[in-house]
């Protein structure tokens, strides 16, 4: 069975190896960036099953990614966007601009896994 | 006048002292290299922190997969995975030897600690433990530079080594305020009592945010259950006894009531407060005297608090105290505060006094006076209709004007008429008393039945759920006026506009019966609990009021309806029997279609049990009819009911057979292909099976083994019996029949069979057991024969093992001979067996056995690792060795047990002993292991002079490296020896030549 493609953009260096490796255990093509620029340019060649993304992240940020995402390349790809704890606000705002689902720091990796499965469920 | 020439003359008074030019030129030369010193300085300290910073991420960067490999390790990995997991655990113990790679993983550990959570964080806390990285910490704290501690006891707590508890403590009263603040936050981080601990032993202050972080540690730890805090009110120490109310006050703990009321009489003010607040907060009434004495002698913050705390606990009674503190108290604030107490105990008793002005200056302008008084007339006028406006205004005005006050009055005649009728009204109920609460009944020109349906007309409707527990009263017809008292169950009806009654005239009843219809009515249900709606309307109708006779009762619609819980079940009923007459086939039904089944027990897989999507029903039919009829019935009953398009694209579900671990079942017998019943011709075969063996209806047969005929016999009728009632089956007797034995041996040579055989049968019997009868009427069942498995030889595989057992004669060696003996044991020809045995006889006198069987031993894939690792790597090897090995790792141990490192030896034992005994084999080779045990012995006890207990085998990070690292200089220091030894052996000629086949063996061995 083909992989499900992922885009994972994390500027923590750290989390991103760790997220990036708990992806792929998990079953998936991860494709990972630590910013935004080079996510934006990521997606103007292919669009992935599933973007995971910080909110904060240096040139282009979560919240202009899913701007993007939704409103440029009018996609309906599920997003998550990860974010620090009491960014409630930018939370708040990343669900009007769309997102699906979101999590917040510390990460827990299979919590992370079990929501992308069920956001690829329900597409 | 002549104006002289004005000159300035430059008196020099200060003048630059000489420097000589040479001096200056040293000067800048100086200035401009420390300037460049310095920028060289900046530029190279710049350079080393980003290239150290850089150099750090980029380890970080190698080792952070690492990191990812040990996080997410999974119990049920593959072996591959965990021999990959090991060679990881031995890479980064070698990286762990430099201190670098040991603060970069510290670093690395320590940031992802802050972002992962759940499962995987409590994993980095053990691998953080597991590689010794708390050691470091550890070492921290023996520092003299606070900075150094204090980070130690950081990492400690964030990584929660909970051993580190002990040194932490002793930091709790260290004079440095920075360390024992990290201190007392990691008591009380690191275990549930710490913050018991905390509390006693600390003697100095305990800053305001320090408290703060204390209580969000303490609040967010999980299964904490606080102590009691009041046992530290008692505390020496204020800010203990202050953190201590504070908890009390955050948890809730209500049972320090006597402590809190000694404390409001603390001398120190935030006591004081923190205790009033506790009060305030439990509501300890028996502390007002106390409050009340300590009072006079509190500063003013306390007294508020104090006055606060009286106003939510006292009673009336401390209002004269308060009143005595308004009288007494100087200051303002406590003034107002007690003040505000009164008002909170009595609400408004104490009424606003200053600033407020007479009423006498507040006069209402003429103009405005009149044109209010001039709209009352005027309204009156339109009740009345007789008033003199003119009149009327000019009276209110006066009356405005000596009030002070916008109020329309009426005239004398006026309120006396208005007073009579409203008497009058008052003993009428509901709308006509609300009908005439303003305006009298006589007056109105027009009917009351208009009236009231005038009203209904223009009110709004409220509804509400009415519930009527009593009968409605009854229509009362002798009074004048109509009772509508019984009108109870109507929702409750508000007058929208009183004064455009008036202005319509009069109103025709018929125009009124159509308006009743439009009047919005915003309804509930409404239940009755003893009228039904029937009884209700029977009551309505032998008890119209006046109005209601020009209309229909049933105009009455816009009503709620009325449902009465009896009734709603009779009338249900009722329904019920109308129902009856009705034609049942008019009844719509809503069904699926279903879909008939091949009756089958699911459990018990046979060749009928497909899922066939056409009823046959073989159970039913082949009961009681002979084949043909069978065949005849069959047929025609198939094709009666479907036709050739139905039976060709009959769906069949084909399922795998399966059956249960009974050695004697039928099922055993292999179905190659599934019985496809997909039409005439599968029908006329299954028939075909039927009728192959009439004679097989017994349920014993006694069987000589060789018969291939039989045999066939025997298949044929084991599918055929498979279609055959139960009824036949039961005629079978329990003998067994011994049939013609008609071929030769050797006719039978190359028809392998082979048998499960019963025990408790003679060797050449058989035992096919009595059919158990069907479980139901519709279930073809599987007879519960008992018949072995018959294996026929294969071609095919006669063929490839001929194949093989050439090659292996041809090109195999000595190596082959287990799998030979394996062929061996499996092989079933005595055919293939001799010439098996022949081969390795031939093997045989090749290779001396016992050597060849030693090399065959089976790989351990840690030989490999063992190659390239040092004492320390291997040491932490047979940990692994231990943990996920199995025999293959037996024979490598043995091996170690020779080894010439002791420990090792030592190590190799005790691996040996842990897995002997996990793959229960303990009693093997006892001999054996006495005989190693007793080489190694010496070794050993050497060995322990020095060694420390090892660790849980499966955690290889549990060694002490120290000891390691000194057991390595041991060790290296011996391997010098040896091979000095070594070389002056080997020096010699004989020398050579005894280690020559040494030499070879280790070639061989790699």
């Amino acid at each position: 069975m083909q992989k499900k493609k992922l885009l994972l953009a994390e500027d923590d260096e750290l989390l991103a190896s760790l997220l990036n490796f708990r992806l792929q255990k998990g079953g998936y093509d991860v494709s990972l960036s630590i910013n935004g620029r080079d996510v934006k340019e990521y997606l103007t060649q292919t669009i992935p099953d599933i973007i995971i993304s910080d909110i904060m992240m240096p040139y282009f940020s979560g919240m202009e990614l899913i701007d993007y995402v939704r409103n440029e390349l009018k996609s309906n790809v599920p997003i998550i966007i990860i974010s620090s704890a009491g960014n409630e606000e930018n939370v708040l705002n990343a669900f009007d601009l769309g997102v699906n689902d979101f999590l917040s720091k510390p990460v827990s990796p299979s919590e992370l896994l079990v929501r992308v499965e069920r956001q690829l469920r329900k597409t | 006048m002549s104006i002289p020439n004005l000159t300035y003359k430059n008196n020099l008074l200060i003048s630059a002292p000489k420097i000589d030019t040479d001096l200056l030129w040293d000067l800048s030369i100086l200035f401009i290299g420390l300037a460049v010193l310095y920028f060289i300085g900046v530029f190279f300290y710049r350079n080393r922190i980003s290239s150290a910073s850089k150099k750090v991420r980029d380890r970080k960067r190698e080792l952070s997969p690492m990191i990812s490999e040990f996080l997410f390790l999974e119990e049920d990995a593959t072996k591959d995975e965990k021999s990959n997991y090991v060679s990881l655990k031995i890479e980064i113990r070698q990286l762990l030897k430099d201190d670098f790679n040991r603060k970069v993983l510290s670093e690395i550990l320590l940031d992802l600690r802050r972002d992962i959570s759940g499962e995987a964080q409590q994993t980095l806390f053990k691998l953080y433990q597991d590689l010794g990285l708390h050691k470091d910490a550890f070492a921290k704290l023996s520092s003299w530079r606070w900075q150094v501690i204090s980070k130690g006891i950081l990492e400690l707590t964030q990584m929660e080594v909970a051993e580190s508890y002990g040194f932490i403590t002793k930091f709790i009263n260290d004079k440095r305020g920075t360390i024992r603040k990290q201190a007392e936050i990691a008591t009380v981080t690191l275990r549930h009592e710490g913050i018991n601990y905390f509390l006693d032993t600390t003697k100095y202050k305990i800053s305001e945010w320090q408290q703060l972080k204390l209580l969000d540690v303490i609040r967010n730890k999980e299964d904490f259950q606080p102590p009691r805090f009041k046992a530290w009110l008692t505390s020496n120490n204020k800010y203990v006894v202050l953190f201590a109310l504070r908890l009390i006050k955050y948890y809730n703990q209500n049972d320090a009531n006597t402590s809190l009321i000694e404390l409001v009489k603390h001398k120190n003010n935030q006591i004081k407060e923190e205790a009033i607040a506790c009060i305030k907060e439990f509501n300890v009434t028996e502390s007002l005297d106390t409050l009340k004495l300590v009072f006079w002698n509190c500063s003013v913050d306390v007294k508020i608090a104090i006055l606060d705390a009286i106003a939510h606990i006292g009673s009336e009674a401390d209002i004269e105290f308060l009143n005595l503190i308004d009288k007494k108290e100087l200051n303002f604030s406590v003034k107002s505060k007690a003040l505000s107490s009164i008002n909170i105990i009595s609400p408004e008793s104490i009424m606003p006094s200053k600033g407020i002005q007479d009423e006498s200056k507040y006069k209402i302008p003429n103009d405005i006076t009149e044109a209010i008084a001039k709209m009352h007339a005027e309204k009156h006028a339109e009740i009345t209709g007789e008033r003199d406006v003119e009149h009327f205004a000019e009276e209110t005005t006066e009356e405005h004007a000596s009030h002070n006050m916008a109020d329309m009055t009426l005239t004398k005649e006026e309120f006396n008429d208005i007073g009579e009728m409203e008497k009058e009204e008052e003993k009428k109920p509901d709308v006509g008393a609300y009908l005439s609460d303003t305006y009298p009944i006589e007056d109105i020109n027009i009917s009351a039945e208009k009236e009231a349906l005038k009203l209904i007309h223009e009110i709004e409707v409220i509804s509400e759920e009415v519930i009527l527990d009593e009968e409605p009263t009854q229509y009362n017809s002798e009074e004048d006026s109509w009772e509508i008292a019984h009108l109870d169950f109507l929702p409750i009806v508000v007058e929208e506009e009183r004064t455009e009654m008036f202005q319509e005239a009069e109103l025709d009843s018929a125009s009124l019966s159509e308006k009743l219809f439009d009047i919005p009515v915003v309804y509930k249900e409404i239940k009755t609990s003893k009228k039904s709606k029937l009884s209700i309307e029977d009551d309505l109708g032998k008890q119209k009021a006046p109005f209601l006779d020009e209309f229909d009762i049933s105009e009455l619609a816009f009503l709620p309806i009325v449902v009465d819980s009896v009734s709603t079940v009779e009338d249900a009923q009722s329904e019920r029997l109308a129902d009856k007459g009705r034609d049942v086939l008019e009844i719509m039904v809503e069904y699926d279609e279903v879909l008939f089944e091949l009756p089958e027990n699911p459990e018990q897989k046979t060749i009928f049990n497909q899922d066939l999507e056409f009823d046959l029903e073989p159970s039913h039919e082949f009961k009681s009819l002979t084949i043909p009829e069978v065949y005849e019935t069959t047929e025609n009953r198939f094709y009666d009911r479907y036709n050739n398009d139905d039976i060709r694209n009959a769906f069949v579900i084909y399922e795998e057979v399966t059956h249960e671990k009974d050695e004697h079942a039928l099922g055993d017998i292999e179905v190659i292909e599934p019985f496809v019943f997909s039409g005439k011709l599968e029908t006329e075969n299954y028939l075909e099976m039927q009728t192959r063996d009439e004679e097989a209806k017994e349920n014993e047969v006694e069987l000589p083994i060789e018969n291939e005929q039989f045999l066939q016999r025997i298949v044929d009728d084991l599918i055929a019996f498979d279609s055959k009632p139960p009824a036949e089956n039961t005629q079978i007797d329990d003998s067994y029949i011994n049939p013609d034995w008609d071929l030769d041996e050797d006719q039978l040579e190359f028809i392998p069979v082979s048998f499960e055989k019963d025990e408790e049968l003679p060797n050449n019997y058989i035992k096919i057991e009595k059919n158990q009868g069907y479980r139901n009427d519709d279930e073809l069942d599987i007879p519960k024969a008992s018949i072995p498995k018959a294996i026929f030889g294969d071609i095919e595989f006669e063929a490839s093992t001929r194949q093989l057992l050439n090659d292996l004669e041809e090109m195999g060696d000595q190596r082959e001979i287990p799998f030979l003996k394996e062929l061996l044991v499996h092989e079933k020809y005595d055919m293939f067996k001799k010439r098996i045995n022949t081969i390795i006889d031939t093997f045989n006198h090749t290779q001396d056995t016992e050597k060849i069987d030693n090399e065959l031993q089976p790989f351990s894939v840690f030989q490999d690792l063992f190659r390239t690792c040092d004492v320390e790597a291997k040491l932490i090897l047979l940990n692994e060795v231990v943990a996920v090995g199995d025999e293959k790792e037996l024979r490598f141990l043995e091996e170690l047990t020779k080894d010439d490192s002791p420990e090792i030896r030592k190590k190799a034992l005790e691996a040996l002993k842990e897995l002997r005994y996990k793959l229960g084999r303990n009693e093997e080779n006892s001999n054996t292991q006495a005989s190693i045990e007793n080489e190694v012995s010496q070794a050993v006890e050497q060995f322990e002079q020095v060694d420390e207990p090892y660790g849980n085998p499966n955690d290889i990070f549990d060694l002490n490296f120290d000891l390691s690292e000194d057991l390595d200089a041991d060790t290296d220091e011996k391997k010098k020896t040896d091979e000095e030894q070594k070389s002056v052996h080997y020096g010699s000629f004989f020398g050579q030549i005894c280690t020559f086949s040494n030499k070879i063996l280790e070639k061989l061995n790699g």
